[in-house]
């Protein structure tokens, strides 16, 4: 299993993430940038959409993914800087909110730990806090109506503890 | 009961109901509970699966 650690600082409009991977940096990469291995994996077993997957400096990206519900959700950006085995650097747009102009700015940096792991570390940064929040709240599965529904059925069944407040437990 | 948490505040603005996520409260809880960890998650594990079956 691949072990993710998310990092939402207070007053802040960033995200930063860190997870280790089980493969070689070149092939991690290549999951990244080629067409046909990004759709395998970025949707989660999920049907993937491609309208437009052009991964190099300059290029952009839109794609669609059909959710078990059958609502699709599409997203977009650009691919500002692809620098080999690297660095991806671009912009990221979910097309589902309801005006458009909420963007995020990420980078994403691969890192060989040793031949057969690679680190990923994630830098996304949102243009107002609230859009951060957002976020992080709703991802896209459902808009934060949902998730805040979800939450309060969490919270009736299980007081959250003040404790270990940054990282969820793991199993 | 997001209320009472203080996750969420409800006004009133004319007929509109508006229900505002406290970001400062939420921060918080984000980590345990965001979607966005969850989906992120569920694709490194298919990245992983992905790169092991090649």
């Amino acid at each position: 299993m691949a072990h993710l650690t998310v990092t939402v600082p207070e007053n802040s409009r960033n995200i930063f993430g860190t997870v280790t991977i089980n493969a070689p940096l070149e092939k991690v990469f290549e999951a990244y940038t080629k067409e046909e291995l990004f759709a395998n994996w970025w949707c989660r077993g999920n049907p993937m959409k491609v309208y437009h997957f052009d991964c190099q400096d300059g290029g952009s990206w839109h794609i669609a993914e059909q959710s078990e519900d059958g609502n699709e959700y599409e997203f977009t950006g650009c691919f500002h800087e692809v620098a080999l085995d690297k660095r991806i650097v671009q912009t990221f747009e979910f097309l589902g909110m309801p005006e458009r102009g909420h963007v995020m700015l990420e980078k994403a940096e691969f890192v060989a730990i040793d031949e057969h792991t690679t680190e990923i570390r994630t830098h996304s940064t949102a243009m107002s806090q609230s859009d951060r929040d957002g976020m992080i709240a709703s991802g896209m599965e459902s808009g934060w109506r949902q998730s805040v529904e979800a939450l309060g059925k969490l919270l009736e069944q299980s007081p959250i503890t003040n404790k270990n407040q940054n990282h969820r437990p793991r199993s | 009961v997001l209320e009472k948490a203080g996750l969420i505040t409800k006004r009133r603005s004319g007929k509109e109901k508006v229900i505002q996520i406290q970001p400062k409260t939420l921060k918080v809880v984000a980590a345990y509970l965001g979607e966005y960890e969850k989906i992120w998650s569920a694709r490194f594990d298919a990245l992983e699966k992905l790169l092991e079956d090649r």
